[in-house]
């Protein structure tokens, strides 16, 4: 697994830039000297013989910081560990040159960018892959509003996610509003429960953006509100998170349900499926997930855990009732243990 | 007095489920009712008196009574529901 | 650390209903049978319960988060202080169920002429002498009819133009398709047009005409050479014949999927279920409508007779109901259309939009007809009607009256007030209520008011009959639903 935050950096020549900021990395050598300005120019082994000047600081993995020539005299270089070493061209990073702590927000090569936009959650999933904490991070939006516009125009997707992305109110808004302005061919997938899309108001707001190409994933756990509470930790979660739905479906916003199963939900994934097709028949996707070995998982194995083999049969007929409907559905198993 | 008699205690039963039930044999026998203190008297007349079975039409009756009575709580307990669901089904948006 | 992270999380319990107890949202229910009870919901979800289960919710001795209690919590039957969303989900299914109000007269029926060179004996309006004009539309009658058409408020017109025989006046049909096509210019609905015939007069010009125009072709075929021709008596005795030629002819000349079939249910089709469907499928056809005995034209007037052919007919519809479960389970898909529309109504949240089976009646809402002579009907069934001298659903004539005079008519007010099924007797507490429908018209051909005394219709005791076997196949014959599941339409 990648390392998407550092503490190791280092300088290397003097410090000029004195505030933290949202930059984006180039190992392009024959970037636009206009472009140059803003960037932070990346050194790997192919391009350390014509490093560029007029960038506004320079990275270089700390192996290869030995063999740069004593020639090279621009400020502003870090050197960087080498688990970072796996950033690349048009990569953003948040970087503060004060504490030289660098954290990743978007690999413009990797087919999966999540933004995480906060930390903070109304439910408390007794399998949270995230698990919640309650601090106040607001400085986040502030990097990903920065980072957005240098992202790649070509990125297929983009995720939002938590954390309870909603909790942002109308700062998640203003994310959605940028990734439609600078990144207009890019799919936008948000991760939310859903709750808070009750409060019909604020799923006009987020509906209103009319972004062309915006789908959120809605986890439903079961067709019984006790059984959902549960699962999420929360009372009253089911109701809202429906409520949530069929809001966000009468103004049209694309919705996926994303369901988890694990020892509390297999039991019913017919009848769930049976709830869906007859009530939510208008939602656009499903996706039946398998249990992710992460986060409170392990905390609540005992609870959690069933070998998927012996859910085959609710699986099947749960997938049959969704054909049936000619339901979009999808089941992902991420990491089988 | 009739051969064929039903009757039904209208402490129990209230005549206008009594009459909703009969209603639905309408096909099979007409019914004469009377008031006996509390007790109403059902006298069964059939419609055609070669294939009819008083025993069974009497056994059958006597269920549908407490069905239909069971109906009438269901109705009355989820009146006000079902005016509120109706009522929020025209006001509600259209979902597709 | 794990168990101090454990001890965050609460138990099952803990999201439980802590009132324990439950209340019941609306729902009506009758006996499946000796042992078994179907209780359907406001929104058409039903569930079967044994006598045992049903006695729990009676005396209300119910255990929470039983099984039990969650099948009818997740199916709308009951809730509890824990969760009231369901109401919002009725009332959006409610809603979605009776969306086929929405479109308002989609089908309009122009019967261009009452001639024909057919003499069926189930049929009470055409006229055996094919030259006597005087029984054709007038051109004038078809542009009002027109007019009237495009003042409907649904997007999408649809026009059949029946008979008689509505070929032998075809150019009025040419007349009343290009017309239509010119005044939809302007309009731009969606228009889609279907000539019902019985294809005797079918020929290359007419087949022209209808692939330039993707015109429709809906053909009757009542069974085997026997049994059409004993039906469908016509000068010559080559009814089948022609029909059968006819089909092939537009199938080679439109394509396959341009002409369906209607079968008329006469008391001699009785005798042959399974000759009638191996018919329809040695001709190519994926489905059947089995239709019930119509009682215009026969003389089924008295209740007795009706209610004595309705058991014959469910007979029929039972045995052929098996057959073609039979022939789907042995591979070949085949349709019967009347219960995959009543599956559609059980088993999924869309409306179905089927005249017979609505409530409020769909007459004058889901269809009106144009007569010959610029007379306008609520339906076909009350054209029938009017030619047994009971003129009383007739809305009024295209030449006297105006659209808003035919429909705001007396009676089609009327039959719209009194057929709501929540306020007729015996249907305002019957558990196949999401189901049916109030066929006005037979109910005034058979008990002489819209209404009728339901103990006595063969309209009730047909639909119960055919209710309570569908639901008793999906209950208990585990193929015979996986079959019938395949032909609900998504």
């Amino acid at each position: 697994m990648l390392k998407l935050y550092s503490k190791q950096i280092k300088t290397l020549t003097a410090n000029s830039i004195s505030e933290p900021l949202v930059v984006r990395l180039s190992s392009n050598h024959l970037l636009p000297i206009g472009l140059r300005r803003n960037d932070f120019f990346l050194i790997t082994q192919s391009n350390i013989d014509k490093v560029p000047s007029g960038f506004k600081g320079y990275f270089i993995p700390e192996d290869l910081s030995l063999t740069l020539g004593e020639e090279f005299l621009a400020d502003n270089v870090f050197t960087i560990p080498n688990d970072q070493e796996y950033l690349g061209d048009g990569d953003v990073i948040w970087f503060d040159p004060n504490s030289l702590n660098s954290r990743t927000i978007y690999r413009k090569n990797s087919k999966h960018n999540s933004l995480l936009v906060t930390e903070r959650c109304n439910n408390y999933c007794l399998m949270c892959s995230q698990p919640p904490r309650e601090i106040n991070d607001s400085y986040i939006v502030e990097h990903i509003l920065q980072a957005i516009p240098l992202m790649s125009h070509e990125t297929n997707e983009l995720g939002i996610t938590g954390g309870e992305p909603t909790l942002l109110g109308e700062d998640l808004i203003k994310i959605i509003k940028a990734s439609k302005i600078y990144l207009p061919e890019t799919s936008l997938h948000m991760l939310s429960n859903g709750r808070n899309f009750a409060d019909l108001e604020f799923a006009k707001k987020v509906a209103s953006v009319a972004h062309p190409d915006f789908m959120i994933g809605i986890p439903l756990y079961s067709d019984i509100n006790s059984i959902h509470d549960y699962v999420v930790q929360a009372n009253g979660a089911f109701d809202e998170t429906i409520r949530g739905i069929l809001n966000l479906k009468s103004l049209n916003q694309l919705v996926e349900l994303r369901v988890v199963i694990h020892k509390q939900t297999y039991a019913r994934l017919p009848q769930l499926a049976e709830f869906i097709t007859r009530n939510l028949l208008f939602i656009d996707h499903v996706a039946l997930m398998g249990l992710e070995m992460t986060g409170f998982t392990r905390t609540n194995l005992d609870d959690l855990w069933i070998d998927p083999i012996e859910y085959q049969k609710e699986l099947t007929e749960a997938v049959k009732i969704f054909a049936r409907f000619k339901m979009n559905t999808l089941f992902i198993i991420t990491n089988c243990v | 007095m009739t051969d064929y008699l039903i009757q039904v205690d209208v402490s129990l039963f209230d005549a206008e489920v009594v009459k909703q039930v009969l209603y639905k044999f309408a096909d099979q026998a007409s019914f004469n009712l009377k008031d006996n203190q509390g007790i109403l008297d059902i006298e069964v007349i059939p419609k055609d008196p070669v294939v009819f079975d008083f025993n069974q039409l009497k056994s059958v009756i006597l269920d549908e009574i407490i069905d239909q009575d069971l109906r009438k709580t269901i109705s009355q307990e989820t009146n006000d529901l079902r005016n509120l669901i109706i009522a929020k089904a025209f006001a509600s948006a259209d979902l597709q | 650390m794990t168990s101090a992270t454990k001890a965050k999380f609460k138990s099952l319990d803990a999201y439980k209903n802590a009132q324990g107890s439950f209340r019941f949202l609306p729902f009506k229910f009758i006996k499946l049978d000796n042992e078994r009870y179907i209780l359907t919901n406001i929104a058409g979800e039903f569930i079967v319960l044994d006598k045992f289960d049903f006695n729990k919710i009676r005396d209300r001795s119910l255990e929470m988060d039983s099984d039990l209690y969650h099948k009818l919590k997740s199916k709308h039957f009951i809730y509890d202080d824990s969760s009231t969303v369901a109401i919002d989900l009725l009332a959006l299914k409610y809603r979605t169920k009776q969306s086929f109000l929405d479109g308002f007269t989609g089908l309009h029926m122009f019967v261009v002429t009452l001639r024909c060179d057919h003499s069926c004996p189930y049929c009470q309006v055409s006229r055996q002498n094919e030259d006597t004009e005087k029984f054709d539309m007038s051109e004038e009658d078809a542009l009002k009819a027109l007019l009237f058409t495009f003042k409907s408020p649904s997007p999408l017109i649809k026009i059949e133009f029946q008979g008689g025989e509505s070929l032998l006046n075809f150019k009025l049909i040419q007349f009343i398709v290009l017309k239509a096509k010119e005044m939809n210019q302007s309009i731009g609905k969606q228009i889609q047009f279907v000539i019902a015939t019985n294809l005797s007069p079918v020929n290359d010009e007419i087949l022209d005409f209808c692939d330039e125009h993707e015109i429709l072709i809906s053909t009757s075929l009542d069974g085997p050479e026997f049994l059409h021709n004993k039906n469908r008596p016509k000068a010559g005795n080559d009814s089948y014949q022609r029909a059968i030629a006819g089909i092939n002819f537009v199938k080679s000349k439109l394509g396959p999927d341009k002409v369906s079939a209607l079968m008329t249910t006469s008391l001699e089709s009785l005798k042959y279920p399974r000759e009638i469907i191996d018919e329809y499928i040695s001709q190519g056809f994926n489905a059947i409508f089995l239709r019930s005995l119509s009682p215009y034209g026969f003389a089924i007037k008295t209740k007795s007779f009706d209610m004595y052919n309705t058991d014959a007919w469910l007979d029929f519809y039972k045995t052929s109901l098996a057959y073609i479960i039979e022939i789907n389970k042995n591979g070949y898909f085949f349709v019967e259309q009347y219960t995959a529309l009543i599956l559609q109504k059980m088993l999924t949240p869309f409306a179905t939009g089927f005249v017979d089976l609505q409530s409020p009646s769909g007459i004058g809402i889901s269809a009106i007809v144009f007569n010959y002579d610029g007379d306008v009907y609520a339906s076909d069934e009350s054209r029938m009607l009017a030619e047994m001298e009971d003129k009383s659903f007739r809305l009024g004539n295209l030449k006297e009256n105006s659209y808003q005079e035919i429909i705001t008519a007396d009676i089609l007010v009327d039959a719209l007030q009194n057929t709501i099924l929540e306020g007729v007797p015996m249907c305002s507490d019957c558990a196949f209520l999401p189901y049916c429908g109030s066929d006005p018209i037979y109910h005034a051909a058979t008990q002489g008011d819209m209404i009728g005394h339901k103990a006595k219709s063969g309209f009730c005791k047909k639909n119960m009959g055919v209710f309570k076997h569908i639901i008793k196949l999906l209950e208990d014959d585990l193929e015979a639903r996986e079959v019938m599941m395949r032909w609900i339409r998504v």
